[in-house]
């Protein structure tokens, strides 16, 4: 295996030096996903959105520092910044200025304080902007607290008017809803554990960006050689057709690790900074690198079987194109789909393909289904015995020396 | 002992027969030129005697052994092949360059890949500093004599040399010739493809026709010029090949 060495160590060498590769791989996931966050971050907060104030209800203008107050405290918990301008006139508002518009009409105040007495608010919202629609949901939140205050208040009123004694948060809340999580096994789960199968979707759809290095690199280092004009000369050096493929394989294998590595890393980080709630557990991370490792070991030998099987360079990039949409297709798909609870047929198919057993790995261990983890794992590494026996045989030198560039 | 022996070789690709029964003998110390127009087919078999494409039918023996065989990787090691177009790893320096082949032909030997790569540096005629540039910068030139260094650093047995000057300036040309003719002079077997007859002329003491995909003469350079009744190798070649119907 000195030759496969030998390739290895070439591989690398020609990969540390492919600058625009390692960025896009390794270095971009790294500085670039939390660098989103941040500017997603610092961008959402920049940004000041107008909120006009109308009140034409004299009652409530009384008190409009109070109700100022409270929307601002609701912006804030938001993370929206607002400039709130108040007006008595709803004429004297151009709409086209606000982003939002609140109308507090003439009656409001009656309507509160009477004891069955609706009161009427507008709120009308910029179409097409995101701030406006956080600020609407923020001014929502105010009237809504606004509101169950005002429920309280009049539980209370007619308790003494009935001389009974009685809880507002009844009348408030009738049903209580509480929360619990259990696994698929039965057994009862913690938030903690729900959390973190929560997470293991993020991680399931990470896999992608395991598939695209690899499929790529693996890729030019077969028919890149061809294109390059250096296969023919490398083909005619004395070293087995099998030491070729193992020190290419490792050296995909390499460069697919250290992209899984960033990647994970950088989607952390992206969701950390950005205040999702994201929860991970040390065995779950071991789970996805382990899933990584398989993925990694499986892609490579499927893109030099396709590769070997291709007519041209041409035909061998658009093969793996598709590999790299179908690995897309699946694990996008996991983000809103249940991999496991599809119907038989459509489980069938997709259980064919190994990019769904790597998926399913951390999805069935996240749910506490060890077993069924170790049995995708299972399954993984005989399709990695398989497309590498399946690479070796195909990996035929005429077809490379042949291919039409 | 014949280095190469290649006998009544057939080959289709995509429904064209592009070999149809060439027949051929390299013997030691040789420096046999196989000259053809464009299509002839002689890189064609050149891949066949290096054991990178099958033949259909036919019998190939190179230093002994059949092409693609259990033995042919061992063989390999005293093979020295340069490929027509063929270009160093650009990323690589020509140090880099070297040193991956000297790794594979002494198959890890430190002593040898010490011995191969002087003798690389050698052949290259190359500057040290040259040498620890990447080779993406290099001329087409400087690229055609780095990979000449590393065909030859391994002191092949047989050297095979598919179109070695095509492409390359008069100087860069030059230079190859003179690296081949001071190899040629130290005993080595060469094996060399062109189309420019002046080029065989001043390299060859052997030559083969080849048309159609079938060796059509195969001699001296003196009993092709002889045979044909011409002035020079160019005018046996024309001859040969019949194309000077015109």
């Amino acid at each position: 295996m000195t030759g496969a060495k030998t390739v290895l160590w070439k591989e690398l060498k020609d990969l540390s030096r492919d600058y625009r590769t390692l960025v896009a791989v390794v270095v971009l996931p790294l500085i670039g996903l939390p660098g989103l966050a941040l500017l997603t971050g610092v961008l959402v907060t920049s940004q000041t959105i107008s909120l006009a104030v109308v009140v034409e209800d004299p009652y409530m203008a009384q008190n409009v520092e109070l109700l100022i107050n409270a929307i601002n405290a609701s912006l804030q918990l938001y993370g929206v910044a607002a400039n709130i301008s108040v007006y008595t006139n709803l004429s004297d508002v151009a709409p086209q200025e606000a982003d939002v518009l609140v109308y507090i009409p003439d009656g409001f105040y009656g309507n509160l304080t009477r004891i069955d007495g609706q009161a009427r608010v507008v709120v009308s919202i910029l179409i097409g902007s995101q701030a406006s629609e956080t600020a609407r949901q923020a001014v929502e939140m105010t009237f809504n607290m606004l509101s169950q205050n005002i429920v309280r208040d009049r539980v209370l009123r007619l308790g003494d008017m009935a001389g009974i004694k009685v809880n507002p948060e009844g009348f408030l809340n009738p049903i209580v809803v509480e929360r619990g999580f259990h696994k698929v096994t039965g057994a009862p789960a913690t938030g903690a554990e729900a959390s973190v199968a929560q997470a293991a979707r993020i991680l399931e759809f990470s896999l992608f960006f395991v598939v695209n290095p690899t499929v790529v690199f693996m890729t030019d280092s077969i028919v890149g050689e061809k294109e390059r004009k250096t296969i023919e000369k490398l083909l005619m050096a004395p070293i087995s057709r099998r030491s070729l493929l193992v020190g290419k394989l490792a050296a995909s294998g390499i460069l697919g690790l250290l992209s899984a590595v960033a990647d994970g890393a950088g989607i952390i980080a992206f969701f950390q900074i950005s205040g999702t709630q994201f929860t991970l557990s040390p065995t779950i991370i071991i789970v996805w690198f382990a899933a990584v490792v398989l993925l990694v070991l499986t892609t490579a030998p499927l893109i030099v079987f396709i590769a070997s099987r291709s007519e041209s360079v041409r035909a061998a990039q658009n093969a793996s194109f598709l590999v790299v949409m179908a690995a897309l297709a699946i694990y996008f798909s996991t983000l809103m789909v249940d991999l496991s609870k599809l119907p038989g047929p459509l489980s069938l198919v997709l259980s064919l393909i190994p990019f769904t057993h790597a998926a399913l790995m951390i999805h069935n261990y996240a749910l506490g289904e060890v077993e069924a983890a170790l049995l995708n794992a299972a399954v993984m590494s005989g399709y990695w015995v398989l497309l590498t026996l399946l690479a070796a045989r195909s990996f035929s030198t005429e077809k490379l020396v042949m291919y039409k560039s | 002992m014949h280095v190469i022996s290649v006998d009544n070789v057939w080959k289709t690709i995509k429904r064209k027969k592009v070999l149809r029964g060439a027949s051929l003998t390299v013997g030691e110390g040789q420096v046999y030129v196989l000259a053809g127009p464009n299509g002839a087919g002689k890189t064609t078999l050149i891949r066949i005697l290096m054991g990178l494409i099958t033949r259909d039918s036919g019998r190939v023996e190179v230093l002994g052994v059949e092409p693609g065989s259990a033995g042919w990787d061992t063989a390999k090691l005293e093979i020295g092949y340069l490929p027509e177009d063929a270009s160093p790893y650009d990323r690589l320096t020509g140090w880099e360059n070297l040193r991956f082949y000297a790794e594979l032909y002494s198959r890890g030997d430190p002593d040898k890949v010490r011995e191969y790569l002087e003798n690389a540096a050698a052949i290259s005629g190359l500057t040290r500093e040259e040498l620890s540039r990447r080779a993406g910068g290099y001329s087409r030139g400087m690229k055609r004599r780095l990979l000449i260094a590393a065909t030859l650093m391994h002191n092949p047995r047989l050297v095979v040399m598919d179109e070695p000057t095509s492409g390359l300036d008069v100087f860069a040309a030059y230079r190859v010739k003179r690296t081949i003719r001071s190899m040629a002079g130290r005993g080595y077997t060469f094996l060399i493809t062109t189309h420019d007859m002046s080029e065989a002329q001043e390299l060859a003491t052997h030559v083969g026709f080849i048309e159609s995909g079938r060796i059509v003469f195969q001699g001296t350079v003196e009993e092709a010029i002889k045979a044909y009744s011409a002035q020079s190798l160019e005018e046996a070649f024309v001859r040969a090949v019949g194309g000077d119907r015109s």
